[in-house]
């Protein structure tokens, strides 16, 4: 009987003290910011990959720099290493 | 003869009282499983030592302690007491974490966001009880985001009084994750489940993690502005991190700034644990220390905020699992707890007790920082609806 009212008491606390709607809409919203979150990121890659047709990935025009790049460095090594052998000869 | 008596008389040992002693010991027990165990060392040496230092007795007419105005600690405790520490570490905990998994993999947010079950069930049990009133139930019920910095800014806004418990309680529990997560990721888990391989993840493009922080970012600070300061600081420090044209400051964020803050941080919350603290209000004297009836259950019910997290993320996957075609191994639920990235070790762990080659600590890392985000969503909203 005792715990019976210290139960009840309980259920009066929260209840004085908005514990269940707080609850209920705290957990309601977490869950809604983060499945926003997930629909975001689940339709990220399609975006992207439509967004890819307007405007080029960085990351491609990057990588065809960089072998611009190699390639000069590689012309210029392989140049120098020929006039050192051609000094040797 | 009269200077050496009055000296004696304000010394420590004058004034020593059993609460300062007992609390001494407990300061001196997280140095040592700091140092011997490795539980959460950084964070648990400098809250043991503060614990020490904030409970040698101090003269009434110095000010010495983090509640003496003008006094070295009160300076220190200033950071603690206006939430200006937590969202400094936020973003030296975006400027180094990798979202890359929890973007591989978006319905594992939805764990992340399970594991705040624990938040909310235990602010009604908080409530439940006559001791506490709506807004110390809502910063001791936060115990179960598992999130240290996001336990001390809504403690600091909502109930500056329970500071230094809700702070150490979060901080210990953190440290025993490893203790307190396996028995119930077992109890709620079969084998075959426990089994379970998931399919690796994909390759995360760097055009997605750079735009996830700033789109992140704005999705949850228009629905929660209470969360503002600290996941404005997560995701500015991970787009520091991901944007690649800032990496002194990400470098800066993740190494420097944190360990100066938790240092600063972990050390004040300690020396703000004083056993006895008597305060006048309403013409009544009132222990306001940490050895009160109030602080022994609030670490009862971070125990049981903590539990309820483990078990409500699991049991979440398991519920998912109903649906998926590929299923999820229900035991990364238990790292929706946003102790990153301990709860997903013990993932690994746990996992790997029934086969060694299922690699669970990537897939348990999406949950894991998504608990990050869902716990500092759910004190951003306790704060909004709470604030006066």
């Amino acid at each position: 009987m005792k715990l019976l009212n210290y139960l009840l008491t309980g259920i009066d606390n929260i209840q004085n003290g908005n514990g269940f709607v707080i609850s209920a809409i705290g957990m309601l919203i977490v869950f809604l910011a983060l499945a926003l979150i997930s629909v975001f990121i689940a339709l990220l890659p399609r975006a992207l990959k439509l967004a890819s047709i307007i405007i080029p990935d960085e990351a491609s025009r990057v990588a065809s720099e960089d072998e611009q790049v190699v390639a000069a460095i590689s012309t210029a090594m392989h140049y120098h290493k020929y006039v050192q052998s051609s000094e040797k000869v | 003869m009269d200077l050496l008596i009055s000296f004696l008389g304000t010394t420590g040992y004058a004034h020593l009282s059993i609460g300062n002693v007992l609390m001494i010991v407990v300061g001196i027990s997280f140095i040592s499983l700091a140092i011997i165990k490795h539980y959460e060392p950084l964070l648990l040496l400098p809250i043991g030592f503060g614990v020490v230092v904030g409970n040698i007795p101090s003269i009434a007419s110095m000010p010495l302690g983090v509640y003496d105005q003008g006094s070295v600690l009160w300076y220190l405790y200033f950071g603690v007491k206006n939430g200006i520490f937590p969202p400094l570490i936020f973003l030296g905990i975006g400027a180094m974490t990798d979202f890359s998994t929890m973007l591989s993999n978006p319905k594992l947010i939805l764990l992340g966001a399970a594991a705040q079950f624990g938040i909310f069930l235990t602010l009604m049990g908080a409530l439940a009880m006559p001791f506490f009133n709506i807004n110390e139930a809502a910063a001791i019920g936060i115990i179960g985001g598992a999130d240290g910095p996001t336990s001390i800014f809504l403690a600091s806004k909502l109930a500056p009084h329970l500071l230094g418990a809700i702070a150490i309680a979060a901080y210990s529990y953190m440290a025993l994750v490893p203790v307190i997560q396996p028995p119930i990721m077992r109890l709620l888990t079969t084998r075959k489940e426990r089994l379970i391989r998931m399919k690796p993840s994909r390759v995360v493009s760097k055009r997605e993690r750079v735009i996830f922080p700033i789109a992140g970012f704005l999705i949850i600070a228009l629905l929660v502005p209470g969360a503002l300061s600290l996941l404005g600081m997560l995701f500015f420090g991970n787009l520091l991190k991901e944007s690649g044209v800032t990496e002194r400051l990400a470098e800066t964020g993740r190494t420097a700034l944190i360990d100066i803050v938790t240092i600063l941080l972990g050390f004040s919350v300690g020396a703000s644990t004083q056993a006895v603290r008597m305060v006048e209000m309403n013409g009544v004297m009132i222990n306001k220390g940490f050895l009160t009836v109030e602080s022994m259950l609030i670490f009862g019910l971070g125990a049981l905020s903590f539990a309820v997290a483990t078990a409500s993320g699991v049991l979440c996957a398991k519920f998912m699992n109903l649906f998926l075609k590929d299923k999820i191994n229900p035991l990364i639920g238990a790292a929706g707890v946003s102790a990153v990235p301990d709860s997903a070790r013990v993932v690994q762990i746990v996992g790997q007790e029934e086969d060694p080659d299922n690699f669970l600590l990537m897939h348990a890392m999406a949950p894991n920082v998504a608990g990050v985000i869902g716990s500092a969503v759910a004190a951003g909203i306790l704060w909004s609806i709470l604030v006066k």
